[in-house]
């Protein structure tokens, strides 16, 4: 299980604001209106055409939520204005990509996310039965937390591991040819003892 | 140091198979019995169906011991597999790996290194035949490199097909917009396609190559920063593939004077966040620039305003990861692989219910049934296949009466199908085609950016439908459902903005067509013929 930092808009900003810099000197510091001398300062220190900064802030965004979501395990509606005055763009945008991408979840995760790969290879080799035996395993459906806030269960659409269909992912750790019963045992022995991805 | 064990560490498919806990297990019992070994971590040679394997040095090449357990480990140091690796007698063995009949009939082009040694080991790279293609690019003039690929044959391996070279054309005739602007090289590692792990392999396996090929292209068309996106599925692959940038840019093949040349090129990696859409180009446009992941309107082409409004190479892992090959070995080499307009390798990937599944690289030409049959081994579950489908959920789904089909762009477009990625997801008979094509509307309502209609309310629509016409009660309402499904895929093939919407269609069509039973279950009268 992994362990988060309780949120907190106060520590977001200055967490948020710490990781900014190396993100804004990357690939744009050939930009389009620089003129930066031969011999450029560390890229962190580098100053930035308004245009050129403005790209970069942008594209930092996504990078930022996903920092954020690891060090909370969610991104707080409280986050959203703090990350759009860092990056200087509308609260509706951020909103608007926070709520875009499947991965950022808005409500704290539970201590086990177990993801259950639901894409034509698995289905080919049972996924429809593994999720079944999931959500009885985990007490709970897709998209949601068990009651005791114990498991999350989420559906995944492909882990590029599609040889060794059907595939489960248990917090970051990631095993094939899965079925129930071993299911039950992974979730059981997660983080204490070694996975078998085999029979 | 002792014996060189070589074992499949970086790949996320082979770790999933507990190649990690292979390895604890002969540490320990090596270290319990004194002996010396050292592990190379490895990315993997894609023979999944027998992984882990553990490989070990010979005068006559690696010999192999596979799929190995850690409850195998004992029993192999017992055999003196690791004291006397050629002579060993073990259940396990598998003799020479690469004198295996699954390896030795492919053609490995892009992935000839994958597999074989430690990926961020720069020097070991180079050993093997690395950057001789960058070095060959640092030699020539810009236009060149381009005929070069141009020359190949390359067309996008990501799914359209389009000539590589032509794309790298136009991008280097484009003006940015401003003086001194920057272009781009963007790839494309959003490899979201259900039955496709080819560009994980190679950013886990070998990701120098697709390094190199970034660097030659950002060569070609005049841009000296590059993208990588890649899949927030793929994490230990960016992981891995972000040490790679570091390990390259610390010998000089990255950064500020290339190989000595005075050239730059610098490359950044940058994560997806779950969207299926963002593998369309414009998408990941789009992402990369921190926005939604909705497509943009087409023109105009990224060529010519992709990245921050600049002209942009976008190419898939593949595409660049050839790109090395035609560099070091010529275009005419590479391009007398393959049939008629499919020039080349395609690296294949077979997954699903599939016996023998894994990577089979090959040129073009070869039939669906020789890969599936002659590499694949029929099903895992013995059962007889009923259903393949070829190029990811937007591909079509051929009966086992069509595996006939050469692997060619063109044969694949006569028979309403795509080769697409190239992934190949193999059912047996207990698959029902219409909880397919259901699916497959599904699954463009919850990952369809909503930017055009047809697609955004279309696939919704299209689940309904199709729950209609398999509810059918008599032949009359069956087939006003069934024409209803018709013209509703028409409207989103001719109607969508990109490819989400305007392919779902060729499933769900696909499956109408070849298996329409499954369409029926309830109405006697309803299916003009027997179907197969």
């Amino acid at each position: 299980m992994t362990q988060y930092v309780p949120f907190d808009a106060l520590d977001a900003k200055s967490f948020l604001a710490s990781k900014l810099p190396p993100l804004l000197s990357e690939g744009l510091s050939d930009g389009p209106v620089n003129t930066s001398p031969p011999a450029a300062p560390p890229q962190a220190e580098r100053t930035v055409s308004p245009l050129e900064g403005s790209q970069a802030l942008s594209s930092a965004v996504i990078p930022l939520l996903h920092l954020a979501q690891e060090r909370y395990g969610y991104i707080d509606d409280a986050l959203v204005p703090v990350l759009a005055d860092l990056v200087n763009r509308s609260r509706a945008e951020i909103h608007g990509v926070v709520t875009f991408y499947h991965d950022f979840r808005r409500t704290p995760p539970a201590q086990m996310v177990v993801r259950i790969c639901l894409a034509e290879a698995c289905q080919a080799m049972g996924s429809d039965a593994l999720a079944t035996a999931a959500k009885q395993q985990c007490r709970t459906d897709f998209h949601h937390n068990s009651a005791d806030e114990k498991y999350r269960l989420e559906p995944v659409y492909c882990f590029g591991n599609c040889a060794c269909a059907p595939s489960v992912m248990i917090d970051d750790r990631l095993y094939g040819r899965a079925d129930a019963t071993k299911l039950a045992a992974w979730v059981k022995g997660a983080g204490t003892q070694p996975g078998m991805g085999r029979a | 140091m002792g014996v060189k064990i070589y074992l499949s560490l970086r790949d996320s498919a082979s770790l999933s198979l507990a190649a990690g806990d292979v390895a604890d297990a002969l540490k320990s019992e090596a270290k319990k019995r004194g002996q010396e070994i050292a592990i190379i971590a490895t990315g993997s040679r894609g023979i999944y169906w027998l992984e882990p394997i553990i490989e070990i040095d010979t005068p006559q090449g690696r010999v192999g011991f596979g799929p190995c357990s850690p409850q195998d480990v004992v029993s192999l140091f017992e055999a003196g597999c690791f004291a006397n690796p050629a002579s060993a007698q073990h259940k396990l063995s598998l003799g020479l790996i690469e004198e295996l009949p699954w390896l030795k009939h492919q053609q490995r082009l892009t992935f000839d290194r994958c597999g074989k040694y430690d990926p961020l080991d720069v020097a070991e790279y180079e050993r093997l035949g690395g950057f001789t293609g960058l070095k060959a690019a640092i030699g020539m003039a810009p236009e060149t490199v381009i005929d070069q690929v141009k020359e190949s044959g390359l067309r996008g391996r990501g799914g359209a097909g389009f000539p590589t070279g032509i794309k790298w054309k136009t991008v280097a005739d484009a003006k940015t917009n401003r003086k001194n602007g920057q272009k781009y090289i963007v790839c494309n590692a959003d490899e979201g396609d259900s039955g496709t792990f080819s560009d994980r392999m190679i950013l886990e396996g070998d990701p120098l190559r697709l390094i190199e090929g970034m660097v030659i292209a950002g060569l070609a068309v005049g841009a000296t920063v590059g993208f990588v996106y890649i899949r927030s599925e793929y994490r230990a692959a960016r992981d891995i593939f972000d040490q790679a940038i570091a390990a390259a840019t610390r010998r000089g093949w990255l950064g500020e004077n290339i190989a000595g040349s005075g050239k730059k090129f610098r490359l950044y990696t940058r994560l997806g966040a779950g969207a299926y859409i963002c593998g369309e180009e414009t998408s990941l446009l789009e992402s990369i620039e921190g926005k939604r992941g909705t497509i943009r309107y087409k023109p105009p082409l990224p060529a010519i305003q992709g990245l921050f409004g600049q002209p942009t190479v976008i190419n898939n892992v593949i595409s660049l990861a050839t790109i090395p090959t035609i560099l070091a070995k010529g275009a005419k080499y590479y391009r007398d692989f393959g049939m008629g307009r499919s020039q080349g390798t395609m690296p294949l990937q077979l997954g699903g219910n599939i016996k023998h599944g894994g990577l089979v690289e090959i040129a073009f030409g070869i039939t669906l049934r020789q890969v599936i049959e002659d590499f694949g081994g029929g099903t895992a579950t013995g059962r007889p296949i009923r259903a393949v489908q070829v190029g990811g959920p937007l591909g079509a789904y051929f009966p086992a009466s069509m595996l006939d089909i050469a692997i060619d762009y063109e044969a694949f477009a006569a028979v309403k199908g795509m080769v697409g990625h190239g992934g190949i997801v193999v059912f047996d008979e207990t698959v029902n085609l219409a909880k397919q094509a259901r699916f497959a509307m599904e699954f463009c309502a919850i990952e369809s950016c909503g930017k055009c209609t047809p697609c955004r309310i279309g696939s919704t629509r299209g689940v309904e439908v199709i729950d209609r016409l398999v509810a059918a009660p008599d032949v009359a309402s069956h087939s006003a459902q069934k024409k209803l499904l018709t013209d509703l895929c028409g409207v989103m093939t001719d109607g969508s903005l990109c490819a989400l919407g305007g392919l779902t269609p060729l499933p769900v069509m696909s499956a109408l067509t070849h298996f329409p039973e499954d369409f029926a279950p309830g109405v006697k009268g309803a299916i003009p013929m027997a179907a197969e």
